[in-house]
């Protein structure tokens, strides 16, 4: 039995492909190129493949990661260029990398890095500084709807690790965002630009931002280093 | 306007967005400029419905292994990406390319069933192309359909400007051939149906006009054009191992109502059961050979990755080797850790020997369909199974430990009476007693459903000349069969809104005349009509009223064996002379064999040959 890690992208229209659907990609992936995955036990066995924090629709990543087992060992590169031979237009394998860590990957990811995209973000230093005065708050607090439909105030500031905001050209603004990405804490970017959104009296408009995933960190205490 | 930016704009906006992106694995996308014949592959339904149909697969691959042809796909938009797109002004446009629709040269219909109609003209609306064909210009598409409902073309016929009927696997490149040079000699669009409609298969409408009398009956179709033929005969395809046949499946990137490979097995069926236009205009029966077959299925499953794989024909359990067939199958899903699902086989020792290997603990779900409640009413309809076929079945069933059987029944078929209604009860009771027996005198957990369709006669079979039940009909059928079941423990009943079953009659049996409701229907915001959800029976009232047209002459109008009728001039094989022979034999409850068992008359030898004539002798 074989365990490995697997990183590709997920971008163009395949933004819009849900996770549950993109597991079902790679199972037939699989299954087109031959190689068997170990199945899980119980009544109804399914091909075992693990995904990392789900991409919400409509978010691009050149980051994703998936963790999977085979009954045969594999020679990666040729699984790589067999993988890749197989994959609808806007996913590619980066690398695949074996695995022996005791733990899933999944329940040791920490953190994800994100660039946003803003078109017609306004001025970029009154942006810069906006953020600045966002960022320098004890604590940013926002209201969220459990499940259940209670309302809970949750603090989001703990959950941002690091943000660097850039203007690549006119009208462009990108935020480069390190949040929390992991099973105890997980901030969704979308979540962030929002607040920042409601704090400096900016509209949000979901049109004209562009979200993507760009990579996923370990947990710190395991170096603080992209998976692959 | 940049379809792919304003269409990415949209996308977040809607329900499954992926039902409009395309680049799926397997889509063909040809450079425009490299081709001659752009075709659009339109189904009137949702993406996910689009997907499960094998046509589609089918005509997809054949088209695209012609070098000058480059066929794409567009299914109707979902009521949320409807609203959008004419929010934006977006045309629709196709998954490949992402091609406004009146940018290519074809855009091909299938019809699959009645209540899609609307979809078309709204799809055409939405397109930007006038839904009638003689509002359209040079240069908007030639729009054309085929599938099972070109069988009557006519409540469609002032849309479409021509029909394909029967199998279209080798008629369509023929048609593209004609439009290819048709394309490089400049013609007008004239010009080019009358090209085709030399073309056996093909029916242009509008070189021919309705005749009515002074009632409003339909009395005949004048030609236009003198060189129109009299009758068009639907295309053949004889032999299933030579025909095209799609290997390379195109797999949805999102679920589709059948996430699997499928593998026709044969087609046409020739049991004669009279109230089924399949089984009429299919004829008569192609198998494919076992190794063509397992051939397809092996590689289907390489190719698309599935993990369940299906045969499809009319009744799998006719075809000639099917237990050797299934068992190769089985096989060979086995060692791709694939599951065989196999719909329509008779339930008989070798299926239920099937159903334990493939079903494992599942046990829910068995399916039969006596059709009617009485024999003598199954003789009428010549629905050869008998009380002790359904008996047996359900013994075996029971002994082997299911739990729930569904039966299927139509009411409203003709010379039907209550007795006939008793009879589906009785079943019903009849088959939970059985469970009872078997279980020492206690029912258990042991359950049966009782489904209901309501019967619409079709052109093309012998009861194209009945009155479908009225509403108040089949309500007090409804509410007699209700307290018959409900007096039987562990029964259940379910059965179809009447509504949509006198529409589905209207449009089956409708002359050109109809179209004018369904434009207006779809006017008042009709669509979707075939899902529960989407259907409006109130504004297809007014649609009626609107145009003046009663829905009461088409769906409660039983014509005289000697009638002109509106798909008189499509020759399905089927004669009109063995359509009366056999609807003479039903008013005596004779039953007429299956033409496996010797040839029984029915006219489609004229087309091809019927290699499967006496194959049961
Ligand atoms: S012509 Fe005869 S053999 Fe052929 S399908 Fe008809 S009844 Fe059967």
């Amino acid at each position: 039995m074989s365990r490995y890690v697997l990183k590709y992208t997920k971008e163009g229209y395949m933004r819009y492909i849900s996770h549950l659907d993109t597991a079902q990609l790679f199972r037939r992936a699989f299954s087109r190129i031959n190689v068997r995955l170990k199945h899980s036990e119980g009544f109804n066995p399914h091909p075992k493949l693990s995904f990392m924090q789900p991409l919400s629709l409509g978010y691009s990543s050149t980051g994703e990661y998936l963790e999977f087992e085979t009954l045969h060992p594999q020679n990666l590169e040729v699984l790589k260029e067999k993988l890749n031979g197989t994959m609808p237009k806007g996913v590619s394998i980066l690398a695949i990398r074996p695995e022996d860590g005791k733990k899933a990957i999944s329940a040791r990811v920490f953190s994800a890095s994100y660039a946003v995209q803003l078109k017609h973000a306004g001025d970029f230093d009154a942006f810069k500084m906006d953020m600045d005065k966002f960022l320098a708050q004890p604590e940013i607090l926002r209201e969220r709807k459990q499940k259940t439909g209670k309302i809970v105030t949750q603090d989001i500031r703990p959950m941002v690790l690091s943000v660097n905001v850039v203007q690549p050209e006119e009208d462009i603004t990108i935020l480069n965002l390190r949040l929390t990405a992991g099973s105890n804490s997980t901030l969704n970017p979308e979540v962030f630009v929002k607040c920042f959104c409601d704090f400096s009296g900016r509209m949000y408009d979901p049109e004209l931002a562009r979200y993507c995933r760009t990579e996923m960190y370990l947990k710190p205490e395991e170096d603080e280093i992209p998976i692959i | 306007m940049n379809v792919n930016e304003t269409l990415d704009s949209l996308l977040m906006r809607v329900e499954k967005p992926a039902r409009y992106i395309g680049g799926e694995l397997h889509t063909v996308v040809k450079d425009p400029e490299s081709v001659a014949t752009r075709f659009a592959f339109a189904f009137p339904d949702m993406y996910e419905i689009g997907m499960s149909y094998l046509g589609l697969q089918i005509i997809y691959h054949v088209l695209n292994q012609q070098e000058d042809v480059a066929c794409e796909r567009v299914f109707a938009p979902a009521t949320d990406m409807e609203a959008e797109m004419r929010r934006v002004g977006l045309p629709l446009f196709t998954l490949e390319n992402k091609t406004p629709l009146k940018e290519m040269d074809i855009v091909g219909f299938t019809l699959q069933y009645e209540m899609s109609y609307t979809n078309i003209l709204n799809m055409l609306d939405l397109a930007q192309i006038p839904m009638l064909a003689k509002d359209r210009g040079e240069d908007d598409p030639l729009i054309g359909a085929g599938g099972p409902c070109a069988c009557n073309p006519e409540p469609l016929a002032d849309f479409i400007d021509f029909f394909m009927l029967g199998d279209g696997e080798e008629s369509l490149p023929e048609l593209c051939r004609i439009h290819k040079e048709w394309k490089a000699q400049g013609g007008t669009k004239e010009e080019f149906l009358k090209k085709i409609a030399k073309l056996e298969g093909v029916y242009v409408p509008s070189f021919y006009e309705p005749q009515y009398d002074e009632s409003g009956a339909i009395i005949g179709m004048k030609k236009l054009w003198d060189e129109a033929p009299d009758t068009i005969k639907k295309r053949v395809v004889s032999d299933m191992d030579t025909v095209e046949a799609p290997v390379h499946d195109i797999v949805p990137l999102i679920s589709v109502v059948h996430d699997r490979a499928v593998v026709e097995i044969f087609r046409g069926c020739t049991r004669g059961c009279r109230f089924c236009q399949a089984g009429m205009i299919y004829r008569p029966i192609r198998e494919r050979s076992p190794e063509r077959i397992k051939e397809i299925a092996k590689s289907q499953l390489a190719d698309t990755g599935y993990d369940e794989m299906s045969i499809l024909s009319l009744s799998s359990s006719d075809y000639s080797q099917i237990e050797p067939l299934v068992t190769d199958l089985m096989c060979l899903c086995r060692e791709r850790d694939a599951a065989l699902s196999l719909p329509s086989l008779r339930l008989d020792s070798f299926s239920f020997k099937v159903m334990e290997e493939i079903q494992g603990v599942r046990k829910t779900g068995l399916t039969v369909a006596p059709e009617a409640g009485t024999q003598r009413l199954r003789d009428v309809i010549n629905k050869n199974i008998t009380d002790e076929n359904i008996y047996g079945a359900m013994k075996q069933a029971i002994e082997l430990g299911w739990t729930s059987v569904k039966l299927y029944f139509m009411i409203g078929l003709p010379t039907e009476t209550f007795e006939d209604l008793d009879g589906i009860a009785d079943i019903a009771a009849n088959i939970i007693e059985l469970a009872r027996v078997h279980n020492g005198g206690k029912r258990g957990r042991f359950n049966v459903t009782v489904s209901v369709s309501n019967f619409v006669p079709k052109p093309h079979t012998l009861f194209q000349w009945c009155a479908q039940n009225t509403r108040e009909e089949f309500e007090e059928k409804h509410r007699y069969l209700r307290e018959k079941i409900k007096k039987v423990k562990g029964a259940t009943l379910t059965y179809h809104a009447t509504d949509t079953s006198h529409l589905e009659a209207v449009f089956a049996r409708g002359d050109r005349r109809t179209g004018a409701v369904m434009k207006r229907a779809v006017e008042l915001g009709c669509r979707f009509d075939g899902w529960r959800e989407y259907f409006q029976y109130d504004l297809w009232m007014k649609a009626f009223e609107d145009t003046g047209i009663k829905a009461e002459d088409y769906a409660f109008h039983a014509g005289q064996i000697g009638d002109y009728l509106p798909w008189d001039m499509m020759d399905y094989g089927v004669t009109k002379k063995f359509l009366i022979s056999e609807w003479n034999k039903a008013q005596e409850a004779s039953t007429t064999w299956d033409c496996r068992h010797g040839c029984t008359g029915c006219g489609v030898k004229r087309l091809t040959e019927c290699k499967w004539e006496g194959c049961l002798k």
